[in-house]
């Protein structure tokens, strides 16, 4: 499909940059201030458009990785809620005909199960076993904040270099399907 | 799903008063996030025209001095994410005597902000601050927005910088770094007036807007995390594990208060000017969100690694400390109370938590339409990714 999102994404920042930046008068210094951070947002947008699908269903692969993790050290299933959250996330990951927003959608409903159960079981097991379930699942985050911190390293919050991967190494360490 | 995301756009009285009871805050701050929800769902927020606001500010000085005014010159100001800023001149009488063009700012609350806190509070405390160091002088408040619109406070203008002119930083200043001759400068100033902020007496009439946890009890840790902990229940677009085990963690935790402290909150580079010829520090900025209770906060704040700077690959807090360790000596040369090293371990996760809820919470719920630079929001919630793995790093190391 013609124009790609990259080309128009390219054309809107040529002309932010080139026409619109320097037409500021330069005593607004918020709007110099906000026009660059809007070039700045597309150039984020450009890199992370193509990977948008990816990501969300590694993310929800990472969940599903962590509720079954969680229930095993339980010793018990967490909740239907959960294990049918779980089964939603893993049916829009395997299907073509699904939107981004489904799989978004699949994906909130599952890390909203998989907090609350998270929470209860914490509440509800012996000790030893709430430490376990604390470590793993602080384990288990690490998949998900590299992808995270992965997508939005542009913007140069990041404090961590050694760290830090690209998108594509972050989304090729979660776990598989 | 539908029904959470459903609340948090428009809120129910009741679902308002179960988060109220669940995470008890104190009155004022309570006040806030509660006048917050309130007005969640209205329309999306423009800022008054440039005229309009002239004339209500009029009415507001008028209200609070003697003879004419004029206000000249009003225009925005940029350096914050939180509050609508604007800086004028003013010609006044100021204790009998006629002055003209001091410049003065004003700060208006938008429809939203990253961080919903109280004209009031920040008055009391820059007022409490101004003999201890320097402070932009504050006259006149609105704090309940009658006459502005708006809750607002004008202040002085004081001169200086952020950020020594050759330097790049991304916004608010964070990322700054300081060339080893202007640290040099700043640090024993700046560690000189939070050791002050911390040990100042706090006398029975003082700052009334505030509670006053107990020492000898956990009450103040309670505090803040449940002050924290409705904000990202109010404002999180989606739920995260990382928050869930902090929260946990830092309730298992909780430690005891040695010595009530006023705790600046927000006592980091960008919120304090300087000049950039002497490096002398001008003003301590950004007050609101101040609070009663343990100072291990301020320095913990300083050291959270959202704020690190590189220098030949060498890590600094905030572009001014080369380590805990020299901040640490700094603060206690310059006459600061004793410093637990575990309990600055606990207010580093919590003010990490609370990073992490600023960017993913509140920065994109009131960026959503609500303010004057949503954009600016929008960029800011990018740093919750680096403080999730902070949180994990720091939970890791603690579990």
């Amino acid at each position: 499909m013609q124009p790609s999102f990259d080309l128009r994404i390219r054309t809107m920042n040529k002309a932010l940059a080139e026409v619109v930046l320097p037409a500021i008068d330069p005593d607004n210094k918020a709007a110099a201030e906000q026009l660059q951070l809007v070039i700045g947002s597309l150039n984020l947008m450009q890199e992370q458009i193509d990977y948008a699908n990816w990501y969300e269903i590694a993310d929800g692969r990472s969940m599903v990785a962590m509720a079954e993790k969680v229930a095993e050290l339980a010793g018990q299933p967490l909740s239907k809620e959960l294990d049918d959250a779980v089964a939603v996330t893993k049916d829009v990951g395997t299907r073509h005909n699904v939107t981004l927003s489904q799989i978004r959608d699949a994906n909130y409903a599952l890390r909203e199960t998989l907090c609350d159960a998270i929470s209860k079981v914490l509440s509800t097991v012996d000790a030893e076993t709430a430490r376990a379930i604390s470590r793993a699942v602080i384990d288990l985050t690490e998949d998900q904040t590299s992808r995270e911190r992965a997508f939005v390293a542009k913007t140069g919050f990041d404090v961590f270099p050694d760290t830090l991967k690209s998108i594509r190494e972050s989304l090729e360490a979660a776990p598989a399907g | 799903m539908q029904d959470r995301i459903a609340l948090r756009a428009r809120p129910t009285d009741q679902w308002i008063a179960e988060l109220r009871e669940r995470y008890p805050a104190e009155a004022s701050i309570d006040e806030a996030l509660t006048r917050k929800l309130k007005r969640r769902g209205q329309p999306a927020y423009h800022s008054p025209s440039f005229e309009e606001i002239g004339e209500r500010l009029h009415r507001l000085i008028s209200a609070g001095t003697e003879g004419d005014i004029a206000i000249r010159n009003l225009r925005s100001l940029t350096g914050g994410a939180s509050k609508e800023q604007f800086v004028f001149e003013l010609d006044w009488i100021d204790g009998g005597v006629r002055r003209t063009g001091d410049r003065m700012v004003l700060r208006c609350e938008p429809a939203a902000s990253i961080v919903e806190t109280d004209r009031r509070r920040e008055f009391e405390l820059m007022s409490f601050a101004g003999p201890l160091m320097p402070v932009p002088r504050v006259h006149w408040i609105d704090d309940d927005g009658s006459v502005m619109g708006t809750p607002a406070l004008v202040s002085s203008f004081v001169a200086g910088v952020q950020k020594p002119s050759k330097v790049s930083s991304n916004v608010t200043g964070m990322g700054t770094h300081f060339p080893k001759a202007l640290r040099d400068l700043l640090v024993p100033q700046y560690a000189r007036y939070m050791a002050a902020l911390h040990k100042a007496p706090i006398a029975d009439g003082d700052l009334p807007s505030f509670s006053r946890p107990a020492v000898g009890t956990t009450e103040a840790a309670e505090q803040i995390v449940n002050w924290w902990g409705r904000c990202w229940q109010e404002d999180l677009y989606e739920p995260s594990v990382i928050s869930l085990m902090t929260e946990d963690w830092l309730r298992r935790n909780a430690p005891t208060l040695d010595h009530l402290s006023v705790v600046h909150g927000d006592f980091r580079t960008g919120n304090f000017l300087f000049e950039e010829d002497t490096g002398q520090i001008t003003a301590i900025l950004d007050w609101e969100l101040g609070y009663l209770g343990d100072r291990h906060a301020d320095l913990a704040w300083v050291v959270t690694d959202l704020y690190r700077t590189y220098e030949d690959g060498k890590p600094f807090h905030c572009g001014l400390f080369e380590s805990t360790d020299a901040f640490v000596d700094a603060y206690e040369a310059a006459g600061g109370l004793p410093i637990d090293r575990k309990k600055l371990a606990w207010h580093k996760v919590f003010c990490t938590w609370k990073q992490y809820i600023l960017s993913l919470g509140c920065a994109l719920r009131a960026g959503d339409g609500l303010t004057h630079q949503d954009v600016l929001l929008s960029w800011l919630s990018a740093g919750g990714y680096p403080i999730a793995e902070s949180l994990r790093l720091q939970l890791k190391a603690a579990e």
